[in-house]
């Protein structure tokens, strides 16, 4: 089973929580999963605790709730959970989260960014909160 | 071909693409269908009168949409070759936006195969167009489009990235506008097979099933391919710089004919601690000319903070700086004033090349900024290795004792590369959630098609000897 990505309030969460480790706990279906987050002051690495990372995994579980149900108020099928075909082919649906966006966003000196950004949820934080520091010559800094 | 039109949903346009290439080269052809969900006078239907553009002859915006969108499509049809029809679900429909932001698009492959004949590599996940092209046949037993598109009908309104529109041009002149061409072109790159459906934030399997990108994503510092790693691994690796390689036989081979050579400043002469000099990893400006093969070669004088300047080089030179700097090449700090405004500067002054080294500690990057008058070429360094080359020199506002910088271009190492000139992906530190590890590595030069960020100065081309997304596609089955 897919373990969903961070959603923005899942980063919102771990950002108001400062975590600063990886935090490997169960994801929805019991398999291991794994989130690494980096601390804003030291930028190393530690496991979570167990409240951050049940905090983790309960905006998981509501996050993919949440778009479980989406789906199945449109009438479409679970993503990524595997059928198997009667000609014994695996198959699954995709979802939202793994769909590409392009989001652009006008910076202060007027010139447009655009970025491509997988998931419907990264996408629309990003309208607000760009997320790429690109290194390459378009998006470097004038001074 | 198997269509999943949907009860009245007009289909609007089919797109059969054939192209010939070059004499030897095989004969690509796919079919692409567009199937157009916009209701009557909404999206592709919108009556709205448009004046022609760029070669695009529509009169009304619904015109000009659906031809973009063919246009997009002829492309990747004339590349892409498979006896399936490739069916895109496409709309114009509103779609999140601020006033300064908005979501112009999407594309998306609906469903994943794993496990089917054709299928190169066993117990591994291929998108639906790719499963289609592979198995010779539609292969879904639920059948339906292979590709989703959406692309916002808001932009340019009031509210919704204000002023600024879709360029549905199909010359590239986007001039301030978004050039809807090179975005869906990006977008459907995805959605027919450039990307990996494992996570790689927490390193976790799409349904269980490494994707077949899995097989050639490979961590160079610990040689092990995600296909054989743990999650935690997997997670560990997509936060390496440049630690992340694209195995894939036709990319690499394709490499040295696309991307240019890495940029590099060489320091030769008495401040060098070696004979053969001291290299150093730089960041190339946007504005002046680009390095090429012929070096730049000067002798380094680092310039002064002069007493009328709130920063290094952020006024005209003084005498003592300018006959320092005068046919050599100078070093200032960054900080305080523009790139551009240092360079200018130092060229007035009579400089011949200007290192710009960095104020704060951080990995080297390119200088933003523009100039058109700017003649003289310039790099940054990092704030440790400008201080290295200045701790070299002996006086300063000059160096009569001979410290030499070369401006050139590696004669091994090519950009966005690893040391075996494999071609890097995206993987920044923190994760960017959707932005790394399924796009190449912004640091390749010239810029591709499938970086994060959509260039102005991309063309429509996605082969090699321009761009490298259909060697990727060729690697994994196309």
């Amino acid at each position: 089973m897919h373990i969903p990505g961070l959603t923005l309030r899942s980063v919102v969460a771990i950002a108001a929580l400062a975590l600063t480790g990886s935090a490997f706990a169960a994801g929805q279906d019991g398999q291991a999963s794994q989130t690494v987050s980096k601390d804003p002051v030291t930028g190393k690495v530690r496991n979570a605790t167990a409240a951050e990372a049940k905090q983790l995994n309960d905006l998981r579980a509501a996050d993919l709730a949440a778009r479980k149900a989406e789906r199945k108020a449109a009438g479409l099928p679970a993503a990524g959970v595997v059928r198997l075909q009667q000609n014994g082919i695996a198959a699954a649906y995709v979802d939202e989260e793994l769909v590409s966006y392009s989001v652009v966003r006008r910076n202060a000196d007027g010139k447009l960014e655009a970025d491509c950004i997988q998931g419907k949820s990264a996408a629309e934080a990003a309208l607000n909160n760009p997320v790429t520091t690109h290194s390459e010559e378009h998006q470097h800094d004038v001074q | 071909m198997t269509s999943n039109k949907r009860p009245n949903l007009t289909l609007l346009a089919v797109s059969l693409a054939l192209a010939l290439g070059a004499a030897g080269s095989a004969q690509a052809a796919a079919t692409i269908v567009i199937n157009n969900l916009n209701g009557p006078g909404v999206g592709f239907n919108d009556a709205t009168p448009a004046t022609p553009v760029g070669g695009n002859t529509g009169t009304t915006l619904g015109q000009q949409r659906l031809i973009a969108f063919t246009h997009a499509a002829n492309i990747w049809g004339a590349t892409l070759t498979s006896s399936v029809p490739i069916v895109i679900n496409a709309q114009f429909t509103p779609l999140a936006c601020t006033a300064t932001s908005a979501v112009l698009g999407s594309a998306g492959a609906t469903q994943v195969f794993a496990d089917f004949p054709g299928a190169p590599k066993a117990g591994t996940l291929y998108s639906y167009a790719l499963a289609n092209k592979l198995y010779g046949s539609e292969i879904s037993d639920a059948p339906g489009a292979q590709i989703n598109a959406r692309f916002n009908s808001e932009l340019g309104k009031a509210g919704c990235l204000t002023g600024s529109s879709f360029y549905f041009g199909l010359d590239g002149n986007e001039g301030s506008n978004i050039d809807f061409v090179a975005t869906l072109l990006h977008e459907m790159g995805h959605g027919i097979g450039f990307q990996t459906f494992t996570n790689g934030s927490t390193g976790a399997q799409f349904a269980g099933y490494p994707s077949v990108w899995d097989h050639y994503l490979l961590d160079n510092t610990t040689n092990k391919l995600w296909v054989n790693m743990t999650n935690a691994e997997r997670a560990a690796s997509s936060l390496k710089d440049a630690g992340l390689s694209w195995t894939g036989p036709r990319v690499t081979a394709a490499v040295p004919s696309v991307l240019t050579a890495t940029p590099e400043l060489r320091i030769v002469g008495v401040g060098a601690t070696s004979a053969a000099g001291d290299l150093y990893k730089v960041g190339e400006a946007d504005f002046g000319p680009k390095l090429d093969k012929s070096p730049v070669t000067g002798q380094i004088a680092q310039v002064a903070l002069q007493a009328d300047s709130p920063g290094s080089a952020c006024t005209p030179f003084n005498e003592a700086n300018a006959a320092a700097v005068r046919r050599n090449i100078a070093l200032v700090s960054r900080g305080t004033c523009g790139f551009a405004v240092k360079v200018k500067n130092a060229q007035n002054a009579g400089a011949i090349g200007v290192i710009v080294a960095d104020n704060a500690p951080g990995p080297v990057t390119g200088m933003g900024g523009s100039d058109p008058t700017i003649t003289i070429p310039a790099v940054r360094v990092t704030q440790a290795d400008g201080a290295l080359i200045a701790a070299s020199l002996t006086k300063p506002n000059g160096n009569t004792a001979g410290t030499v910088g070369k401006f050139e271009r590696s004669k091994t190492l090519i950009s966005g590369t690893d040391a075996q000139r494999r071609i890097t992906m995206y993987t920044p530190n923190p994760y960017q959630s959707g932005s790394s590890v399924s796009h190449y590595n912004t640091t390749a030069s010239r810029n591709q098609l499938m970086e994060p960020a959509i260039s102005a100065d991309l063309t429509h081309t996605v082969t090699a000897p321009i761009d490298l997304t259909f060697e990727l596609l060729k690697d994994i089955g196309w």
